[in-house]
């Protein structure tokens, strides 16, 4: 019966180290000089783009300015 | 009870192995900065070794980094103005494409000299803190200077630091 105890501690043990280890090497900081490809325009999120368009939509109809913020129209919100 | 001493003792000599692999700066990094070998826009071999003697402004730059872009062309204007008293500034560049690096310097016409260095060379070695980071090297090839990004009050230090120096001369080395 001791013998399965210290199984099972040994083997808590090494779940621990491997854990451990697995959790370290996550640990991954991306250095300054490392971030050519986070600059790169194709990681900006072109949904915020969209997003900005379609409140502007919606706030230039809501508030008859179409065209306030310098795009054309006739302020019908139709454009 | 045994195995309850070893996992904090296992987790602490995990995190030190994982800190001591981290690159870190050497105390004085002149040495290496001046040694190190790069290449020229045009292709070759090139160090900081070549400009033995001047006190040099080393910029670490990148394409894809905004602030070194409006950075270098003031750079590039201060080198022309100390290259007559014995300074110069040198890009170096962290690009990991030099045709990104050499298209800039074209499109703006940079007459500063520039080198092509890559990320995982002294960018790498130095575990530089930020984009850009500037060095400013004396007559005897010891740092004196380390600026971090390029704010106003950074480089007016680092003008500063370059004029005192070229007013050092002939006072000797350690003066």
């Amino acid at each position: 019966m001791m013998r399965i105890t210290n199984r099972t501690g040994r083997g808590a043990l090494l779940a621990c180290v491997l854990a451990a280890c697995g959790a370290l090497a996550g640990c991954a900081t991306v250095k300054p000089y490392e971030k050519e490809h986070l600059a790169d325009h194709l990681m900006t999120n072109p949904m915020e783009e969209m997003a900005a368009m379609h409140e502007l939509k919606w706030l230039e109809a809501r508030e008859g300015s179409t065209g306030g913020v310098g795009g054309t129209g006739g302020g019908c919100a139709c454009k | 009870m045994m195995e309850r001493k070893l996992i904090p003792g296992t987790l602490v000599v995990a995190t030190l192995v994982a800190v001591g692999m981290s690159a870190a700066e050497p105390a004085d990094p002149g040495p290496l900065l001046m040694n190190h070998a790069m290449e020229s826009l045009s292709g070759e071999a090139a160090s900081l070794m070549d400009f033995e003697g001047e006190v040099l402004v080393v910029n670490f730059w990148a394409s894809w980094c905004a602030p070194c872009l409006r950075e270098l062309p003031i750079l590039d204007r201060w080198n022309e103005n100390w290259r007559q008293a014995g300074a110069r500034v040198v890009a170096v560049s962290i690009d990991q494409k030099a045709a990104n690096a050499r298209t800039f310097v074209a499109k703006q016409g940079l007459s500063l000299t520039v080198l092509i260095d890559g990320p995982d060379g002294l960018a790498r070695q130095l575990d530089l803190p930020a984009v850009p980071t500037t060095y400013v090297i004396d007559r005897n090839g010891r740092v004196v200077l380390r600026i971090e990004g390029s704010g106003e009050k950074d480089l007016e230090k680092m003008r500063t630091m370059v004029e005192s120096l070229l007013g050092d001369v002939g006072r000797g080395p350690g003066a």
